[in-house]
């Protein structure tokens, strides 16, 4: 996923720029979090990364793919195939239980369902065993453990996750987190979150921070690790 | 079918608190209406209709009377005698009847044709005379033309014939008679005869009780002097709206006056199409106060899961999808309300036929406190409204559902 120039304003008369051409790639298999405060355009950005809304100016390439030239029916398929959303609050839908709620994007996309894939991830996140309850049993860190297993229903390769953390107390928040590190190594699929927790941030491999809609700073941890080790080593 | 949308639809149906149920209800007691008020009133219309219609053919051919000749004319100013006329006292009567009656036999929708001999004259019993109008039939064959069955007071109408008559309730009374009694019967031509009363019959018209006398057809012939012609020609059509484009029919074919029972009772005819009119209007703000009632909750409907239609969207719904669940809700509406409407609507005029009056006997049958006439079209006219309706009142909303936008309906829900 590629974006060039990216650009997005509000309002017609007044108009408030949320993004100023924003250069921006994600990697497959990447985990990287997105910092900055509030208003400084990351949801934005995760937005028109997601085709859930369309930038003012520049492009979103996907796989290649000028996000730009596509109708309605295809970025809706972009959504559904490419790309999974986990936001703040769960927003699971309350008439269906958890594995349906988990099998609603399969639904959606109708080439069949694979209910095993989906009863596995439950599984995986620890709810195997409330395949048939409702939303509103469930406890706020299962309803979100629902909601990323919702988005890897179809087995997307990028992740875009809105602040995923920010509406569990710390204990359920850093078990969401453990969780899509591990399905990140797992799965190889690539994650880009939104976050205001530092200490989240810092555990992920790439860090982009962002203030005023654009992007002031994007490195690899690796890469600021390595080179703060060498710089030690020299001082040694 | 289309199963995610399917889903959708009827899980929201179904997780209203109420507001399906409502919607559902509202339009059930607009479709239970119309098929109500429809059986009510056709049931009440063809109670009349029989009323008016059932003991009168539903087509008349008689001969027609001749009109009086000028013979001279003196200029006005000054005599006192301004015209001679020649008042024939020849009867009409109509020739070769046998020909006329295969030919009309021949017009599609007649059921039969019957020949009558109808001419005034007077009926007396010991010292009471009364006034007649005196008709000479074959019984059989007038029986096919008028609904006689169920208005034989006492007799057997079956029995007219040379010898035997059948008058009027009101007739009987007037005269003191019964069946088995002797009348005297006098033409206007001033041949007399006797007859045996064999029936009395009870019409439901004051002025046939009162004055109309049946007496075999060659009888009749033979005390008003015309032969083997006849007067009139009673005709009875298989439908009975069917009268008036029959009647053109027949005058196409013969000279002679023909009249509709729809032509004579014009003013009737038009209070029934009045009343279909009205209850028609009524019927159709029903079904639109339904249609608003379903529209309103699908707009609420729209509101409420704005959020879930953003959710949904980010999961790689189409617009065309979207509409297609809220379509699927409207026409889940007007569907319920169709299936519970139509079976108590059905089950109600099946009640209300079923409430008779004790004791009381119509027409041959049990009386009915509401004259229902159930009639399966109705219930399949409603039904299909109520449907469309549904789908109709959806339209909008789920146009605005599908056109949401995704990130707003999100974070505002």
């Amino acid at each position: 996923m590629e974006a060039v120039e990216l650009a997005k304003s509000y309002g017609s008369g007044v108009r408030t720029w949320a993004l100023r051409g924003v250069d921006f790639r994600i990697d497959a298999g990447e985990f990287m979090a997105i910092v900055g405060a509030s208003g400084s355009g990351k949801s934005t950005l995760l937005n028109l990364v997601g085709a859930l809304d369309r930038p003012t100016s520049g492009r979103i390439f996907v796989n290649g793919t000028d996000t730009s030239t596509l109708d309605d029916v295809s970025l809706a398929a972009l959504r559904g195939d490419t790309v999974g959303f986990i936001f703040q609050f769960h927003y699971l839908l309350s008439e269906f239980t958890v594995l349906e709620n988990a099998l609603m994007p399969q639904w959606i996309r109708k080439r069949g369902t694979d209910t095993k894939w989906v009863k596995d991830l439950l599984g995986r996140v620890g709810l195997g065993d409330r395949l048939k309850s409702k939303p509103n049993e469930l406890s706020g860190g299962q309803q979100q453990r629902v909601a990323v297993v919702r988005a890897l229903a179809n087995r997307p390769r990028l992740i875009l996750a809105d602040e995923p953390t920010g509406n569990l107390d710390s204990q359920n928040g850093a078990l969401v987190f453990d969780l899509l590190t591990e399905l990140n190594e797992e799965l190889g699929t690539a994650f880009a979150l939104v976050t205001h927790d530092d200490r989240m941030a810092r555990r992920a491999r790439r860090i982009v921070a962002m203030g005023d809609g654009q992007i002031v700073a994007d490195y690899r941890v690796d890469a600021v690790k390595k080179e703060a080790e060498t710089v030690a080593a020299q001082l040694t | 079918m289309r199963g995610f949308e399917l889903r959708i639809a009827w899980r929201h149906l179904l997780a209203s608190h109420g507001q399906t149920e409502l919607t559902v209800g509202a339009v059930a007691v607009g479709v239970l209406l119309v098929v109500f008020l429809s059986s009510l009133i056709n049931g009440l219309q063809s109670g009349l209709v029989e009323d008016v219609v059932g003991s009168i053919p539903h087509v008349s051919v008689e001969a027609a009377t001749p009109d009086a000749k000028p013979l001279w004319q003196v200029d006005g100013r000054s005599g006192a005698i301004t015209a001679l006329e020649k008042i024939t006292t020849r009867s009409k009567r109509i020739g070769q009847w046998d020909r006329i009656r295969s030919a009309i036999l021949g017009i599609r929708g007649v059921k039969s044709v019957a020949p009558a001999v109808e001419g005034d004259g007077f009926i007396t019993r010991g010292a009471k005379t009364v006034g007649a109008r005196i008709i000479g039939i074959i019984p059989a064959e007038q029986m096919k033309v008028v609904s006689l069955a169920n208005r034989i007071v006492e007799g057997d109408f079956g029995q007219v014939d040379q010898q035997n008559a059948a008058i009027g309730v009101k007739m009987a009374n007037d005269l003191g008679a019964r069946v088995g009694n002797r009348l005297r019967i006098t033409s206007n031509r001033g041949v007399t005869q006797t007859f045996r009363v064999a029936a009395i019959f009870d019409l439901g018209v004051e002025q046939a009780n009162e004055s109309s006398a049946y007496i075999g057809l060659q009888s009749a012939q033979a005390m008003f002097g015309i032969g083997k012609d006849v007067t009139t020609l009673n005709i009875r059509a298989a439908r009975i709206y069917d009268a008036k484009p029959i009647a053109d029919q027949v005058r196409g074919i013969t000279p002679l006056s023909v009249t509709s029972w729809m032509e004579s009772n014009e003013a009737f005819l038009d209070t029934l199409r009045m009343q279909n009119v009205a209850a028609g209007i009524i019927q159709a703000m029903t079904l639109l106060a339904s249609a608003f009632g379903v529209a309103s909750m699908m707009i609420v409907f729209v509101v409420q899961k704005s959020r879930d239609i953003g959710i949904l969207k980010s999961m790689g719904a189409t617009r065309a999808q979207i509409r297609r669940v809220f379509v699927l809700e409207g026409l889940g509406v007007g569907l319920g309300g169709a299936l519970i409407g139509s079976g108590v609507g059905t089950g109600l005029c099946y009640l209300a036929k079923s409430l008779t009056i004790p004791g009381q006997v119509f027409g041959g049958k049990q009386a009915t406190i509401v004259p229902m006439q159930f009639d399966m079209t109705y219930v399949a006219i409603a039904s299909a409204v109520a449907i469309a309706m549904g789908l109709a009142s959806s339209i909008v909303p789920a146009h605005r559902a599908a056109k949401l936008d995704c990130v707003e309906a999100i974070r505002r829900g």
